[in-house]
């Protein structure tokens, strides 16, 4: 068995994580599936044509379930009483945080998707209009679920960074990033631009350099180097955990 | 085997706990580690599972870095904690998710201590008592064969049966591969358990002897009436009489009282240190 990193026991892992949070999981999604049905029924009943937009709706509960849960991967960690089992289980950070995004990100995805397919398909039927079922298969659903996976990465490291109320106090967190960085950009365009009227020319180095940043450099960042920088700051925050 | 070397370790805006702390523990016993509430008992099991980081020097579990928490380390070490929280599934399930991470784990065993402890694999864990829940832990760790399995207050909240059997059981799991550490404040239920005795104080080690050796140099009287004072290294009062540790002058292996023991080291350690200072155990 390779020392630090093993399929079959990633494998054992991540089964051992849902059946640890599997009664907890169970009431939530029954719940939030119980909820949007009786939201899904009521609208295909009274309102046929708004069926349509429960899409949107779907998706919001998609994406605050999705940061829940991930915010709770890891709660036996996180529980004083409980973390001794997950620290001394003989898995590698590695595996732990593997494991653990797997169940947040695609294996979360993949049911949660499949779900609101299977409402949408559900109130599109009762209200008698499966016309309006592709509405879901649209190119921005793909960008959605970038999306979730992106800022999901923020609750990942919540999730291991905090030791308690994981959720809130990454919002709280991200709020506060917010603000600086706001803080920080109002600064600099001021420092740069001062109280005058400044119009960027066409052809201008500083609108070809403005557009290069904002419409190369930081989608790049944004889609690709912040998520992998925050999983790995995971690892090596999961690395340095103590009871 | 279990190296601690110069471990400096401190809670954060604590004062030092421990500082320059020196240990080795070697297969094929049973450890009792004995000491007041706050003496850094738990610290220390910590620091051995690597649940804890020393601030420096090094702690190493059979060649590992305690702290790297390596697999092929941890499925060597079972630990079962003082206070623990267990998820709301039946004993057979936890036994399925858990059992595979220790490839020496034995269900055969399992089955012989859960029947020893009257458990049922069907029970939910979320309706055993405390103390069941304990025994549950204790079989699971040795059903892992773990080469060291450390047990924190072990006996809390084991009826007395229980601890009879826990007695029983303990004895019957160590072989010459195994190390076993037993940290209690009852140190009654450790007689005719353990091998040696580790005392912590303040975070040092004041006291670490094999029970054969204590066996030899001291006796333990509980009546000092007649025993002249030279001879007394610790006395107290036990309804009535005087009793206390004094030296074994006679050379024949007197039975250890570990609570007079543990009384004695607490008043005065270096007293009783004293009496193996020129005593050189061979393993």
């Amino acid at each position: 068995m390779n020392t630090e990193f093993d399929l079959t026991r990633l494998g054992h892992f991540m089964k051992r994580q849902l059946y640890m949070n599997i009664s907890s999981m169970w009431i939530a999604v029954v719940a939030i599936v119980g909820v949007l049905l009786v939201i899904s029924g009521l609208v295909a009943y009274f309102n046929p044509e708004a069926v349509e937009n429960l899409v949107p709706l779907y998706l919001v509960v998609l994406f605050l379930g999705g940061f829940i849960f991930t915010s709770k991967i890891y709660n036996e960690m996180n529980s004083p009483q409980q973390s001794y089992a997950f620290l001394t289980l003989p898995v590698s950070t590695l595996e732990k945080l593997v494991g653990a995004w797997l169940l947040v990100a695609p294996v979360f995805l993949v049911t949660a998707l499949a779900s609101v397919f299977i409402l949408t398909f559900a109130s599109a039927t009762v209200a008698g209009q499966p016309a309006r079922l592709p509405g879901l298969a649209n190119g921005d659903l793909l960008r959605m679920v970038g999306s979730f996976m992106v800022t999901q990465t923020f609750f990942f490291l919540g999730a291991v960074a905090f030791r308690g109320n994981n959720f809130l106090k990454t919002l709280l967190a991200l709020f506060l990033i917010a603000m600086v960085l706001a803080a920080y950009t109002g600064g600099l365009g001021y420092l740069l631009f001062g109280g005058g009227n400044h119009h960027l020319e066409p052809g201008s180095e500083l609108k070809g350099t403005a557009e290069f940043i904002f419409k190369e450099v930081v989608p790049f960042l944004y889609w690709f180097v912040l998520p992998l920088f925050l999983l790995v700051v995971s690892y090596f925050k999961l690395k340095e955990r103590q009871v | 085997m279990i190296a601690l070397n110069d471990i400096h370790f401190r809670y954060k805006k604590k004062k030092q706990l421990f500082e320059n702390l020196n240990l080795s523990l070697q297969p094929g016993f049973i450890y009792g580690l004995l000491g007041k509430n706050g003496a850094g008992k738990s610290s220390l099991l910590k620091l051995i599972s690597g649940l804890l980081y020393p601030d420096s020097g090094e702690c190493r579990v059979f060649g590992y870095d305690a702290s790297a928490r390596k697999p092929a380390m941890l499925q060597d070490i079972y630990l079962v904690p003082e206070e623990f929280n267990l998820p709301p599934i039946s004993l057979a399930t936890f036994v399925n998710i858990n059992s595979v991470f220790y490839s020496k784990f034995s269900h055969n065993q399992l089955q012989a201590y859960l029947a020893e402890f009257e458990l049922q694999e069907e029970d939910k864990l979320s309706t055993l008592s405390y103390g069941q829940k304990k025994k549950f832990l204790i079989a699971f760790g040795l059903a892992t064969n773990a080469r060291l399995l450390i047990l924190d207050e072990p006996t809390n909240g084991l009826d007395i049966p229980s601890k009879s059997q826990f007695r029983k059981i303990m004895a019957a799991s160590l072989d010459e591969d195994k190390i076993i550490v037993i940290s209690t404040h009852q140190v009654r239920d450790l007689e005719n358990l353990i091998d040696n005795i580790v005392v912590l104080e303040h975070g040092n080690i004041i006291f670490n002897q094999n029970i054969a050796a204590i066996s030899e140099r001291l006796a333990f009287e509980y009546n000092l009436a007649g025993i002249p004072e030279g001879e007394v290294l610790y006395a107290e009062e036990l309804q009535g009489r005087k009793a206390g540790i004094v030296k074994n002058l006679s050379g024949q292996d007197s039975r250890v009282d570990l609570e007079l023991l543990f009384n004695g080291i607490i008043k005065n350690a270096p007293v009783i240190n004293e009496q193996f200072a020129k005593l050189n155990y061979e393993y």
